[in-house]
């Protein structure tokens, strides 16, 4: 009888959603643009196709937002890979500062949060194509003794293997929900 | 009144060290975000348990040249960092200095792999505090 009634519910309860992520009505295919890998190689929109992505757009001077959403992104990214969840994910940063962050830069830093992190830089009109089609703000803003920091949007976007912009993680961010909603949008995807 | 709020500090200054002391560290925590970066971040709990404001104006480091005040504010799903002037803790209150808030950048160290470092708060150029951390990562 108990049996009975908790496969009746689990047949007519209603698959999970994602609750903390918002998924697009309409995935939106990346607009084309011609970044670079912290490996050198020329990155475009094809770059983005044949697996999930996880993006976050940030720099590497930031001290405590970036590092902490990268590692909030390789925790999660981590429970995924323990719990055996298939397909996994990958991390992708984007540097949003031209001027300081070179590939070079760029893959040092990545290199702290894991081997399954692509970095990617590019120059300012070349990012402004793609931050703009994405709805991603980012802005220098002088600090008032020679130095600036970068004022960035702290989402993180969820591109689809057919390298859509898909669903997109609002801050504050966290492990679990990471965790837990990244096979939810993967399903219904 | 500048005067009276400088003998007041030197008091707060002069009894720090022992458990009734006004201003008091706890939570220490000092980390390079990045360990190949030299710049690095101070978190620290601060509670005053005095009765009168205590601000802290400067915060310096014998192993960084630089130390300042920022806060990190998430606005609209947007980071901003701005630089903070100082630090005011109310009367028997706690200041939470954490990731995504208000925190110390600790900027162009004095010498390479520092594993050690003093942060010292000020207040209109008086010393109200030490305080002694290991760097981590």
């Amino acid at each position: 009888m108990a049996v009975g009634i908790f496969v009746g519910y689990r047949l007519l309860a209603p698959d999970p959603v994602p609750t903390a992520a918002t998924v697009l009505p309409q995935p939106m295919p990346l607009p084309n643009f011609e970044l670079v890998s912290s490996a050198g190689q020329r990155v475009g929109p094809e770059a983005f196709r044949g697996r999930w992505d996880l993006v976050f757009f940030g720099f590497t001077h930031c001290p405590d937002i970036c590092p902490l959403t990268l590692q909030k992104l390789t925790a999660a990214h981590r429970r995924l890979a323990d719990a055996q969840h298939r397909p996994l994910p990958r991390i992708v940063f984007i540097s949003v500062d031209p001027e300081r962050d070179t590939p070079d830069t760029v893959a040092d830093y990545v290199s702290h949060f894991g081997s399954d992190v692509l970095g990617i830089t590019g120059t300012l009109p070349e990012l402004r194509q793609l931050t703009d089609a994405l709805g991603i703000y980012f802005q220098k803003v002088d600090t008032g003794n020679g130095g600036y920091t970068v004022d960035h949007s702290a989402v993180v976007l969820v591109i689809d293997p057919a390298g859509r912009f898909h669903a997109v993680f609002g801050s504050p961010h966290d492990v679990a929900t990471f965790a837990r909603e990244i096979p939810l949008i993967q399903a219904a995807g | 009144m500048r005067t009276a709020r400088i003998l007041l500090l030197g008091l707060l200054c002069a009894c720090s060290n022992n458990a009734q002391a006004p201003l008091t560290a706890a939570d220490i925590v000092v980390a390079r975000p990045v360990p190949t970066r030299a710049t690095a971040v101070a978190y620290i709990a601060l509670t005053n348990s005095s009765r009168k404001p205590i601000v802290i104006t400067d915060v310096r480091s014998p192993q960084y040249a630089r130390v300042e005040i920022h806060e990190t504010l998430i606005e609209d799903d947007v980071s901003r960092m701005r630089r903070l002037t100082e630090l005011t803790i109310p009367p028997g209150e706690t200041l939470r200095l954490e990731p995504a808030g208000k925190h110390l950048m600790l900027l162009e160290p004095v010498a390479e792999d520092i594993r050690g470092v003093e942060l010292q708060l000020f207040s209109d150029d008086v010393l109200l505090m030490r305080i002694g951390a290991k760097v981590t990562r």
